[in-house]
């Protein structure tokens, strides 16, 4: 056989006579060199155990997170707001905060649940016995009357207190209306969350989250009124009327006059004309 | 480079992790090799040392491996950079190292060593063992590296810093003289 550059050489018939020899490695080298090599590599186990193992710890590390958020509750997002959020009590204000109010407050629910169902219960009677801006005495309001306050977030439970005796008449108002004048300061300056070390940051810019008690009872006891008005009877209504006239409140009169008129269109036309 | 030989297939898949194809990969190569480092090297003890350390340069560049010729020439450039270390370590070459090619009529005079470790081989090889240990250096390392290692005349000259003529001119003295060595047991071209 040719070489590739003509030298006559078979290669495999030397290599065959060369390989008659018993002339091999130890068994102690080849498993040095064997055991060397797999050193060398990592076993495939290892390879797919390690990233597979990372990914177990961040999912397990990602539920605890989540399985603890869920049993505390969102607190955390609640103190959040609260530090973010400043207290308004200007009047430009009132009427955002007012449209806010149909809104849900649940991270202040969350909170303050345990105290909040006292409050709301209380709050429920202190509207229909004392507070409410009312002619009549508390006992003639018709039991149909929903709760106004049910639906009212939980900024409203502290606040209420404070907005009744700005708005209702007060009778005898000297030592109470002091009082109340006292009590309506304090509320006035609570926060719904109690942050007052923002309130540096009141006249920001900072979008309005929160109302004070002022606003919050305006606009609980305008639907209040509302509501009574609606389901009170006419003849009812209008002998309170009769009786205010009687009493030379002729302006309260004639308000309620119009009030009645809009809740019953053409009632008084028809029962009272004009004369 | 073509269609990848086996050996190069293998050494690819152990530098992908696979190390089961290093066992097949050793299996297939691990006689040839040791026999060419042990013609070339001569003592028993040398020839495990420098086989383990070729096997850890084999096995410490596998990530480097680019199969750009067939596996057993890088496989042999290896081991004989390795022998080449050896002696420079030890200070010495090989038993009968010559320069000249024309030293090969004078090294046939030279009286035969018979290695133990081959001495349970048949006659044949044992002749031929006997016979390159007779060779000079250069003549024995182009014998080797062509039959053993399976490089090309072009190869081994390259590998051994010689020109092809060279190198050409070397393999055809170690042939001869092994020939004559071995009479009629020598394999016929």
């Amino acid at each position: 056989m040719a070489d590739e550059n003509d030298t006559p050489v078979d290669r495999d018939a030397w290599r065959g006579l060369l390989a008659r020899g018993r002339d091999k490695p130890s068994e102690l080298t080849d498993a040095r060199i064997r055991a060397a090599a797999r050193r060398a590599v990592p076993p495939r186990s290892a390879r797919w155990w390690l990233p597979a193992s990372l990914a177990a710890s961040m999912l397990l590390a990602v539920l605890v997170v989540q399985w603890q958020y869920e049993a505390r509750g969102p607190a955390a997002v609640l103190l959040e707001s609260d530090v973010a959020a400043p207290a308004v009590e200007s009047a430009p204000a009132a009427d955002a905060a007012l449209e806010r109010l149909d809104q849900p407050a649940p991270m202040l629910e969350s909170r303050e649940a345990p105290r909040a169902d006292a409050q709301r219960k209380s709050e429920i009677e202190f509207y229909d016995l004392d507070m409410a801006p009312k002619p009549l005495p508390p006992a003639e309001v018709p039991p149909a009357v929903p709760p106004p306050l049910i639906d009212l977030p939980m900024q409203d439970s502290r606040s209420a207190d404070a907005v009744a005796p700005n708005s209702a008449p007060a009778p005898a108002a000297s030592a109470p209306a002091a009082r109340a004048a006292e009590r309506e300061e304090d509320v006035s300056e609570i926060v719904v969350t109690g942050s007052r070390r923002r309130e540096a940051e009141l006249e920001s810019t900072t979008p309005v989250t929160q109302v004070t008690g002022q606003d919050v009872g305006g606009a609980a006891l305008g639907n209040l009124q509302k509501s009574r008005e609606a389901v009170r009877p006419p003849e009812e209504w209008y002998a309170e009327i009769e009786k205010l006239r009687a009493a030379g409140k002729t302006r309260e009169a004639k308000r309620e006059l119009e009030k009645l008129e809009a809740a019953y269109p053409g009632w008084l036309e028809k029962n009272h004309p004009p004369q | 480079m073509g269609e990848l030989d086996a050996d190069a297939q293998l050494m690819l898949r152990y530098a992908a992790g696979d190390a089961h194809a290093f066992d097949s990969l050793y299996e297939r190569n691990r006689a040839g090799l040791w026999r060419f480092i042990r013609r070339l090297v001569g003592d028993p003890a040398a020839t495990d040392d420098v086989f383990q350390e070729c096997w850890s340069r084999v096995i410490g560049s596998r990530e480097r491996y680019q199969p750009t010729a067939r596996f057993t020439t890088w496989l042999y450039r290896i081991a004989h950079n390795c022998c080449m270390d050896h002696w420079r370590k030890s200070g010495r070459r090989g038993a009968h190292e010559t320069a000249d090619e024309d030293a090969v009529a004078a090294a046939a005079d030279l009286p035969a060593v018979e290695p133990p470790a081959i001495a349970a081989a048949d006659e044949a090889g044992r002749r031929l063992a006997a016979a390159l240990e007779r060779l000079p250096e250069e003549q024995r390392v182009a014998f080797l590296l062509y039959v053993e290692g399976g490089l090309s005349v072009a190869e081994i000259a390259e590998q051994t810093g010689a020109g092809a003529e060279t190198a050409k001119s070397r393999l055809r003295y170690a042939v001869a003289r092994l020939k004559e060595t071995l009479g009629a047991d020598a394999p016929a071209d």
